[in-house]
């Protein structure tokens, strides 16, 4: 089959997942020159083995034909798997499709929980972080939200700090 | 062999001596509860336990670990056999044979049979690892740094061989690894590397919230995005149908046999793992059985193969794991990085000064399979109903657990910020077939790689060709190219050729 462009390749979030993984070796590259040559070899090395291969992905993201070229299949190199392929079906999970808005909600929330951890200690923003995200994203009722928050808030407590000693409201880390 | 023989008193000691025995029990539990729940496996709950264990001691942080391992395998087999879903990867082929067990009112015989394989395969496992120790201990004798590095770059090709679908991803996950390993200040030369400027980075990027980040959080994400439960209906069972199935694996020993050493033997292949000893003993056994048409319909000699090999697997993968540095397996991986954060280095310092260590993983493995057998039959029907938990009620609560192990360990809030963008990292590499273990690899061996080609240029007179005159390392270079070239070349050849003739058949 003959490369040819998948004319979307720019909303495939695993193409910009690829791309930043380029950029990230291509700045380990250019910053290395940066090093003196004893700091600089190895990275260097490495830099130069990697990029090829992100280019690669990329151009895969970018060719369909390319794609199915790079692509093999773990099970056929160890012994013939079509006995089992029927059977595994049936198995293994799915894979979800996944839109950027909704991976977009789940860093923010996820993101949210840091701040929370960050500004107010760990037993506020526990309690906050698991009660708001029960309630509001995942819809539970009042009731099932207290006992899941307050359960989890008992559990951290007793490990964080009667176990590690770990103080339970920390305002702004200080 | 006297030598590490020697050393065994004082690892048991290790494991139920004081709090060992405690943690022990804590890792059991925590690794049959994280088995049972699908999607979360071993490696989740390593990562989520690796910062409770900061205050412990070595042995007793290992025991924990080694219990958590132990148990997860058996915890998945639950769900496989109840539910039609494996608890984790590696017990794919136990539902083939074990959940139609389960429709037909088996579902006793087959958690039973399935406990005494995994128990019985683990010590199987163990066992060979035990005759194995002072073979590989004599072949690290005569490991020099170029051998070193070879040997790590084996890992990390080998193992997108066998985990991923994509080895070009998998080859760069490696890579990525070996770079983050890179960031902050080098001892050798004195210089601060990629750090862009922050003092945050100055001491590198830490371990401990990648793991969790690439492990947990990003386990947390799927869970929050695929949504739902995974439970259907639990079947019920009476307990002496459990002890009706302990006794299957002496009726067909020697498919335990067979299936444990098949299992042993992968897990010590880095990156092989547990899906592919289970599914390749599942398939020797329905082979050679003179029943082969009745596997997948309830047959219990495929519960026998599937679950001996699945946990006979961990002896096989702790010898590369103890004696090189190079992870058997994704759980070995975290290992691995536990093992650094508690001071200890795997290759021959440990097998050398801190047997100790290995004999305590050694009985915390071997208790822990006891143990979870035990309490596994008597608490499957219990168990199996944690998986009727929704996605969207676990995943906060292993945020939360993530977020403050990532901080508890320095007390640096900045940690978990690089958890949260490690979980979104590690998500989309699984998302994208990017090998999660071969990066952790890259990442924990990165600075071993680093200072073993700079010994290795160091002491040559011939530059990067120190490389080709050493035996061990050429053969190891070798083999290296030979791998790939069988995995870029010959192999999509082969595959392009059989396409080739289905379609000239179909015509």
């Amino acid at each position: 089959m003959s490369p040819r462009i998948n004319p979307k390749f720019w909303q495939d979030l695993g193409f910009c997942f690829s791309v930043v993984l380029f950029i990230w070796i291509v700045l380990v590259i250019a910053l290395s020159f940066d090093f003196p040559f004893r700091a600089r070899l190895f990275p260097l090395i490495i830099g130069i083995l990697a990029l090829p291969l992100i280019i690669v992905t990329i151009l895969g993201k970018i060719f369909v034909g390319v794609a199915d070229k790079i692509k093999t299949v773990r099970g056929s190199v160890l012994f013939d798997t079509s006995a089992v392929q029927k059977l595994m079906k049936t198995a293994e999970p799915e894979k979800t499709e996944i839109s950027y808005l909704t991976l977009l909600k789940i860093a923010l929330w996820f993101i949210g929980a840091f701040v929370l951890y960050y500004f107010l200690g760990y037993l506020p923003a526990t309690i906050i972080f698991l009660f708001s995200f029960l309630k509001f994203d995942a819809r539970y009722s009042w009731k099932t939200c207290t006992a899941i928050t307050g359960a989890s808030a008992l559990v951290a407590w007793a490990i964080f700090t009667v176990f590690l000693n770990l103080p339970p409201i920390q305002w702004f880390f200080s | 062999m006297a030598e590490v023989l020697a050393a065994a008193p004082e690892g048991l000691i290790s494991t139920l001596g004081g709090m060992s025995i405690v943690y022990l029990l804590i890792g059991t539990c925590l690794g049959l509860i994280f088995g049972v729940l699908p999607g979360l496996g071993g490696v989740t709950a390593l990562a989520l336990l690796i910062p409770f264990s900061w205050g412990m001691q070595p042995h007793q942080a290992m025991v924990m670990f080694a219990g958590a391992m132990g148990a997860v395998p058996f915890g998945g087999s639950i769900s496989a056999i109840l539910l039609n879903v494996p608890g984790t990867p590696p017990n794919i082929a136990t539902c083939f044979d074990g959940y139609p067990m389960a429709q037909k009112g088996r579902a006793g015989e087959a958690i039973g049979t399935s406990a005494a394989s995994s128990a019985l395969g683990a010590i199987f496992g163990l066992f060979i690892l035990l005759l194995l120790i002072p073979l590989v201990r004599a072949i690290l004798m005569s490991f020099g740094p170029p051998e070193f590095l070879l040997m790590i770059m084996f890992g990390l090709v080998t193992i997108p061989l066998f985990t991923g679908r994509n080895f070009i991803n998998g080859l760069f996950a490696g890579a990525l690894g070996l770079t983050l390993a890179l960031v902050g200040f080098d001892g050798t030369s004195g210089v601060i590397r990629y750090n862009f400027g922050t003092l945050y980075l100055y001491d590198g990027i830490q371990m401990i919230p990648v793991l969790i980040g690439l492990f947990a959080i990003a386990e947390a994400v799927n869970l929050v995005t695929r949504g739902g439960t995974v439970a259907p209906v639990v079947s019920k069972h009476k307990f002496a149908d459990v002890i009706k199935g302990v006794k299957n694996v002496f009726r067909y020993k020697l498919t335990f046999i067979r299936s444990s050493a098949l299992g042993t033997l992968i897990g010590i292949i880095p990156g092989m793992g547990g899906v592919i000893a289970n599914i390749f003993a599942w398939v020797t056994t329905a082979q050679s059985s003179p029943r082969k048409e009745y596997f997948g319909t309830g047959e219990v000699e495929g519960v026998v193969g599937a679950e001996a090999a699945n946990n006979s697997k961990d002896g096989g993968a702790l010898l590369p794991t103890l004696a090189f540095g190079i992870p058997g397996s994704a759980e070995m991986a975290v290992l691995l990085g536990a093992f650094i954060l508690h001071g200890l280095c795997p290759g021959p310092q440990l097998l050398r000064e801190r047997l100790d260590i290995t004999w305590a993983i050694i009985f915390g493995l071997l208790f822990s399979n006891i143990l979870v057998a035990l309490i596994g039959v008597g608490t499957a029907q219990h168990l199996a109903k944690l998986t009727a938990v929704k996605g969207n009620i676990v995943a906060p609560i292993i945020v939360c657990a993530s977020l403050m192990g990532a901080f508890a360990m320095r007390n640096a809030p900045l940690d978990m910020l690089v958890a949260v963008i490690f979980g979104f990292v590690g998500y989309l590499m699984v998302r994208y077939d990017f090998s999660r273990v071969t990066l952790i690899l890259g990442f924990v061996l990165g600075h071993l790689a680093e200072m073993s080609f700079r010994q290795s240029m160091k002491i040559s007179d011939v530059g990067a060709l120190i490389f080709l005159q050493r035996p061990i390392s050429l053969t190891l270079i070798i083999i290296l190219v030979l791998l790939v070239l069988l995995m870029l070349v010959i192999l999509p050849m082969r595959e392009r050729k059989t396409r080739q003739g289905k379609e000239k058949q179909r015509v």
